[in-house]
């Protein structure tokens, strides 16, 4: 379960997210959507820790993130999967290595079961065999679905990925929903999902949750963001675009 | 007048917001020191990187170190035919000060440097985070393996270059003062002292400390993606700099 209350986010004068409050149940996907700019990335980043509320209170599980230190965040981390918009693999290391490496840091696996792991995983996500090809020569996409497999190699019970299909084409980028939503249906992960791909989150998405600077302005299923009032949700949730 | 003060003050602050930085970051540091969690191939990556790629350019600046000590001191040795000091003011100058302070600073041009901007990049690209979002200490699996990397990468690239530096004397004081290697040798042996051996060791130490906290603190706080990355790196080697004149004033001022 994830449950923010009251979340608040400012740097300087600029108020990046205003009393956000929403709750992810175990075992859900939450679909957060927007336009650029609006604070979704802030989310998922305040939500493992790597950045601190300026007001507002975040738990995950029955973990209060925003009141433990740096070491118990360590704890809750390690049940998090996170995709990154930027990619964020280890140059230093091989595509391999990118993957295995929270495996080899957990030293509960033997080097047989990585090596076995990150094969299933690379394959899942559609690029079998580049073990040992450098991040560098990658191509954006590829990067993605590494980061990806990366992500969700050591099964994590919580998944926070940030727009991980932007930049792929849409046989792959079907492709990576559909593996988030087997991974979700396997392992009962609760998952939040910002992408501006709202035609492929609606069906692996059980709620959305739509941000406009910093507020949120919807809440619901994808039935209801459809008929919703306010023409910004109806347009965003049907693919128009807000104008 | 008012924006004089104003521009004193934003110095002042940042310059305390450098120092206060780099005193949080060496307790992290310390901390961490406590409970070492190093990880093997980070470590062995380091060691590599930062001591069998410099060697070569260490080499090259303990050599000319070592001539160009032995030709300051030729005008004299011919002047008074003392040759029988040369080898003793090469050693004396070389190895407590010449020698640290130069490879000190030719280390933190090139390994400092880039150390700040391999872990800028990592900062602005989200690898930091990344570890964070794994569960890994930045400080332990980043910082630490590079600390001690530098210095006791440092203290032995210092001892290596000291021998390329008596070598350097020898030649030089043979070929340009036409001082028997002999003799130079005998009056290296006779005066230089172990007490002068080890003050430059223990200065390469404090500069090799000084150089890693510096470099992996500007690394981390970097802001501002590529430009800031640039800004970090110059940063952190005018305060490298800054350090190791600092601390060779200290470690001179104790062992004296």
């Amino acid at each position: 379960m994830i449950r923010c209350e009251g979340l608040t986010l400012r740097f300087g004068r600029n108020t990046v997210l205003d009393a956000v409050d929403f709750t992810v149940p175990t075992g859900q996907t939450l679909g957060l959507i927007g336009a650029g700019g609006a604070g979704k990335s802030c989310v998922l980043k305040l939500i493992c820790g790597l950045l601190a509320p300026t007001s507002g209170r975040i738990w995950v599980d029955d973990d209060e993130v925003t009141a433990l230190d740096e070491t118990a965040l360590m704890a809750v981390r390690g049940r998090i999967g996170m995709v990154f918009q930027n990619y964020a693999l280890f140059d230093f290391l091989d595509v391999g290595d990118n993957i295995g490496f929270p495996l080899v840091q957990q030293a509960r696996h033997t080097p047989d079961e990585i090596r076995e792991r990150v094969t299933r995983r690379l394959a899942q996500v559609s690029l079998p065999g580049i073990e040992r090809r450098m991040p560098s020569d990658l191509s954006g996409g590829m990067k993605k679905r590494v980061c990806l497999a990366r992500a969700i190699v050591h099964d994590p019970p919580i998944m926070l990925c940030d727009d991980p299909t932007a930049g792929l084409d849409p046989v792959t980028t079907n492709r990576i929903f559909l593996l988030l939503k087997q991974l979700q249906r396997e392992n009962g992960a609760t998952a939040i999902i910002v992408s501006h791909e709202v035609g492929y989150l609606r069906p692996i998405c059980d709620q959305f949750l739509m941000l406009d600077h910093g507020q949120v302005i919807f809440r619901g299923t994808a039935a209801e963001g459809l008929a919703h009032t306010d023409l910004r949700v109806r347009q965003f949730m049907s693919g128009e675009g807000v104008e | 007048m008012t924006a004089l003060v104003l521009r004193v003050g934003a110095a002042f602050l940042a310059l305390a917001e450098v120092v206060g930085g780099l005193a949080i970051f060496g307790l992290a540091v310390l901390k961490a020191c406590l409970h070492p969690r190093l990880d093997a191939f980070e470590t062995w990556r380091n060691f590599y990187r930062v001591g069998v790629k410099s060697l070569p350019i260490v080499a090259t600046t303990a050599a000319f170190a070592g001539a160009t000590a032995v030709i300051q001191t030729g005008h004299n040795v011919v002047k008074f035919r003392a040759y029988e000091v040369v080898g003793w003011a090469f050693g004396y100058s070389v190895f407590r000060e010449i020698g640290p302070l130069l490879i000190g600073l030719m280390f933190s041009g090139r390994v400092g440097a880039n150390n700040t901007a391999e872990l800028g990049t990592m900062k602005v690209t989200e690898q930091v985070d990344a570890l964070r979002t794994l569960a890994i200490d930045p400080i332990d699996y980043l910082v630490m393996p590079r600390i001690l990397a530098m210095v006791v990468m440092m203290t032995l690239l210092n001892v290596i270059g000291d021998v390329f530096a008596v070598a350097a004397g020898i030649a030089t004081s043979k070929f340009m003062l036409g001082v028997d290697p002999y003799v130079f040798w005998n009056s290296f042996v006779e005066y230089v002292t172990l007490t002068d051996f080890f003050n430059g060791v223990a200065k390469a130490a404090g500069f090799g400390v000084a150089i890693g906290l510096v470099s992996c603190h500007f690394g981390l706080n970097v802001k501002g993606g590529a430009i800031g990355v640039g800004r970090a790196v110059n940063a952190s080697v005018v305060a490298s700099a800054v350090g190791i004149f600092v601390i060779d004033y200290f470690i001179t001022y104790l062992l004296k």
